[in-house]
């Protein structure tokens, strides 16, 4: 059985206070502003909410937090602060701006600025392409100025490079050296990367960097075998790295069975995939995105209660279910398969925005992101798709889907 | 030594008394630093504030009351309205300044207005792919960049001018967005509204269209009545492409409009002239306002819807070596993209400055009456309005008071100056003639029966009770006239009925025996 941290006593939370005050001086607060604001975030309306703390940033958060991608309607991010939500996770992608924009006119109409942690994520990958350090650079401050005024705020507390899926990115000095003037200049508190491919790799290269404070990772029970990943992240926290998973639910936990549908219901489906990964403590907070106020409310109970019952338990040990699901995992084994040279793992994840999340913003910003000769139009020489997968991801029929949709 | 290092001293300081006077002596807003994609465009004294209102229109209905399966459609069905509002706003140090993807997502404070108006910024956000060429990086990059107003700023005392802007037919009420923040930082209350379909998001630019634009733009107009600072006597409207068509006829159905600005609108586009025509409440001569005119020269550049419309001043301002799309901020931001068939992006910025400036010189002269705004719109050329004629009623109203001499000899003078003038419309005139001539003022139902007839020649109806009239004051050679016309125009005239016209011909032909004509 897991030991879960709800019952934090006084003694226990100025300890972790304290230690979060050292990282928080650092980052420019004052030990009575980090306090205070620490304070502030650990209060919340239910006591047997379980906490835990992003590692060596020092924030304690609940266990369960939100990603706002999906999300269009401020009064969901304002329940989801009611029922004790702290940690709102956006970027700058996400709805063309319009999320942050979302989020920063709720947390500045609620007055909760100094009671939340507001994560996002800029893109440099697709930007670098072509562009001198400098130019880059100032790329990034511009992108993350736009952040802020959406925000409304003039600082986030995490700021993550959004979907890194190379250690070399982690490891670019000249993006340390921008994210360390941004950390400086006060407008970011803490830094991080968001990786949903490669997950293993990058998290490494991030433990070993030393440098980036936070890895948001793609993290679901479809990855219970993934033993290079498992070891990544208990490695990562070990090291002081706080761990955000993302992806949870495995892209939504649909299940193309009817059978298995009848016999798993959505909501056990959904309950079982979020404890799966919360009952892993290396794993310190999620983000799974939710829709609605229904879905909310059903993950944020795993943050008071993450035991299985049995129906869930035997959801999550029925093997034919993993496959079925057809998630991918982003492990990329797939790419030599295809004599067109698409990127498939970014494909599938496109695919996953628009048939699973129905965000067709966020696809349409994937696929018009990957690299020209590696997006659909690689797929056009084939008569018949040849592409496979080792977890029997159906390839072929995705593609075909994402061509109805976005030929 | 000493004293030489005093010297310097005391050089120094007053050289910095100086620097610090001179330095106090600018405007701050002169300081202020300008948006990047503002170019050289100067601000003016004020900072630009920039908020939302949300409403529904209730006399239109947006979503069907049943679906196709006859099913109540629950929650609100009325069309929902979001007017986006530039004005002078408080300058302040610690305010921040938006960024162009707030314009794109004018965040409702509303939330129920979110989905809506996240519709409407994802075409645009389509649009700008498009624009872009799918390079999606040019659009983060383009929402990211800093714009000039504050949002939800301060007001700042004082009355303004207010401006209605009407965008290209199926753009983003942001598509001039640059140009609206410019003319609220001198001193203008500017707003404006999204285009959309009557039961979907989909504009189109055909006569339901135009309506939909029309009535937007009225419905946006009586909501500004009460916005704070809005100078209700001084008001103009200006539109793009599409939206400078409906600018105009805008102004045509509402006289309270001084200052009409086209920006290579569709009312200078020889392709829209019959749609113009078929606009409900056409009627050129109701266009009184002040008009400045920037347009392409191209195959499809005609004037003569403009040149119909007499009763306004007009500033003709053809431009050479612009494009359409040089009328709107996206032409010029789209050069970002090296594009080897076209100007390069600071040429094409400094077309957009150059378009801000005369707008905004125009306005300073209509609404302001700043005559030395002149100077700039010299390059124009000026048509001067004629003597507007009076309104229908009040052209009535002279005659029921007996002023009728008066009267005939307003009209005399107008008809002469503007043959293709329509005082009065045909019927009402009609029924006055009769009632004069029922009250025993046959004379002067005579003078209102020829100035119908005048007027509506083609119609066979005026000439009978033209002939009515002269057959009241025993002018009988006038009346012989009036029955061979009614004859004439009979075959021609297609308002009538089968029954009238038989009873008209019945008339004509009984009253030309009845005078001896047919002998």
């Amino acid at each position: 059985m897991q030991k879960n941290d709800h019952d934090l006593t006084r003694r226990g939370f100025l300890a972790t206070a304290a230690s979060g005050l050292v990282t928080a001086g650092l980052a420019g607060l004052t030990p009575a502003q980090a306090l205070a604001q620490e304070a502030a975030q650990t209060a919340t309306p239910k006591k047997d909410v379980t906490f835990r703390t992003l590692g060596r940033t020092g924030i304690k958060v609940p266990i369960v937090s939100i990603g706002a991608m999906n999300a269009d309607n401020p009064e969901l991010m304002q329940a989801a602060y009611e029922m004790g939500i702290r940690h709102f996770d956006t970027a700058a992608v996400y709805q063309f701006g319009r999320n942050e924009q979302m989020v920063g006119r709720v947390v500045k109409q609620m007055g909760i600025r100094d009671k939340v942690i507001i994560g996002t994520k800029i893109h440099t990958t697709e930007q670098r392409r072509g562009l001198t350090p400098e130019q880059h650079k100032t790329r990034m401050l511009k992108t993350l100025n736009g952040c802020l005024k959406r925000l409304k705020t003039d600082y986030v507390d995490i700021l993550s490079i959004h979907d890194v899926g190379d250690a070399a990115v982690v490891a670019d000095e000249a993006i340390i050296e921008t994210m360390k003037e941004i950390v400086k200049s006060g407008k970011a508190r803490f830094t991080g990367i968001a990786t949903h491919s490669n997950m293993a790799t990058v998290i490494n290269a991030v433990t070993k960097g030393g440098f980036y404070d936070t890895v948001l990772t793609s993290f679901n029970f479809t990855m219970a075998d993934d033993t290079d990943l498992m070891k990544a992240i208990a490695d990562a926290a070990a090291a002081g790295v706080g761990i955000l998973a993302m992806k949870t639910q495995a892209g939504g936990a649909q299940l193309p069975n009817p059978a298995s549908r009848e016999t798993y219901s959505a909501s056990v489906r959904n309950l079982a995939a979020l404890k799966w990964v919360m009952r892993n403590e290396n794993v310190h907070t999620s983000i799974p995105g939710c829709a609605s106020l229904e879905q909310v409310e059903e993950d944020f109970s795993v943050a008071s209660n993450f035991e299985y019952t049995e129906e869930e338990s035997k959801f999550l040990a029925d093997n034919s279910i993993k496959l079925s699901l057809g998630f991918c995992r982003q492990c990329r084994r797939c790419l030599a398969s295809c004599p067109g040279g698409a990127d498939i793992p970014t494909l599938m994840r496109t695919h996953m925005y628009a048939a699973q999340y129905s965000n067709f913003h966020q696809a349409r910003y994937t696929l018009d992101n990957i690299p020209s000769g590696q997006n659909l139009s690689a797929c056009t020489s084939c008569s018949e798709c040849v592409a496979q997968c080792v977890r029997a991801v159906d390839i072929p029929k995705k593609i075909a889907e994402l061509k109805l949709i976005y030929a | 030594m000493r004293v030489q290092t005093m010297r310097e001293n005391r050089r120094w300081f007053i050289a910095a008394a100086v620097g610090l006077l001179l330095a106090l002596s600018i405007p701050t807003y002169l300081l202020a630093e300008t948006p990047e994609l503002w170019g050289n465009l100067k601000p003016g004294p004020y900072a630009t504030g920039f908020t939302t209102i949300e409403t529904y229109d209730y006399s239109r209905v947006f979503r069907a009351k049943h679906n196709y399966f006859g099913e109540l459609q629950e929650g609100e069905r009325a069309r929902q309205v979001q007017v986006c509002v530039w004005y002078p706003a408080e300058k302040s140090e610690d305010a921040v300044t938006m960024v162009y993807s707030e314009y794109n997502f004018p965040s409702p404070a509303d939330g129920a207005f979110s989905p809506f108006v996240g519709q409407l910024a994802n075409r645009e956000v389509q649009f700008l792919y498009g624009l872009f060429r799918g390079a999606g990086a040019f659009v983060q990059d383009l929402l990211n960049s800093e714009m000039a107003a504050v949002r939800d700023a301060p007001h700042t005392d004082g009355t303004f001018p207010f401006i209605l802007y009407l965008p290209g037919g199926t753009h983003h009420y942001s598509d001039n967005a640059i140009l609206c923040e410019y003319l609220a930082s001198y001193g203008y209350i500017v707003a404006a509204t999204h285009h959309f379909g009557d039961k979907d998001i989909q504009a189109t630019t055909d006569l339901n269209g135009l309506a939909n634009v029309l009535r937007d733009g009225e419905f946006t107009f009586g909501l500004m009545h009460d916005f704070p600072g809005v100078d209700r006597d001084n008001v103009g409207v200006m539109g793009y492409s599409f939206g400078g068509l409906a600018s105009v006829l805008f102004q045509m159905r509402n006289s309270d409009v001084d200052a009409i600005v086209s920006l290579d609108g569709g009312i200078t586009n020889g392709n829209y002239n019959d749609l113009i025509r078929q606009a409900p409440g056409y009627n050129p001569q109701l266009v009184q306002a002040s008009m400045l005119l920037m347009y392409v020269m191209d195959e499809s550049t005609s004037m003569t819807m403009v040149d119909s419309m007499v009763y306004a001043s007009r500033y003709y301002l053809p431009i050479d070596g612009y494009t359409h799309a040089d009328f709107t901020q996206n032409y010029f931001i789209s050069g970002w993209i090296a594009d080897t068939t076209g100007p390069s992006f600071e040429v094409r910025q400094e077309h957009y400055g150059n378009i801000c400036r005369q707008a905004l010189s125009f306005f300073n002269l209509s609404l302001k009456g700043d005559e030395s705004a002149k100077e700039a719109l010299a390059g124009a050329s000026f048509a001067a309005a004629l003597t507007p004629p009076p309104s229908a009623a009040e052209f009535i109203g002279m005659i029921r008071a007996g002023q009728i001499d008066t009267a005939a000899a307003i009209y005399e003078q107008l008809r002469k100056d503007n043959p293709a003038l329509t005082l009065f419309n045909e019927a009402t005139f009609n029924a006055l003639g009769y009632q004069l001539l029922g009250a025993g003022r046959a004379a002067q139902s005579v003078i209102v029966f020829r100035m119908n007839a005048e007027t509506y020649p083609n119609s066979a109806n005026v000439w009978d009770s033209y002939a009515d009239g002269c057959m009241g004051t025993g002018d009988t050679a006038t009346a012989i006239t009036c029955y061979q016309n009614l004859l004439e125009a009979l075959p021609g005239d297609s308002a009538l009925g089968d029954a009238l016209r038989e009873t008209l011909r019945t008339n004509a032909e009984q009253g030309l025996q009845n005078l001896g004509a047919n002998d």
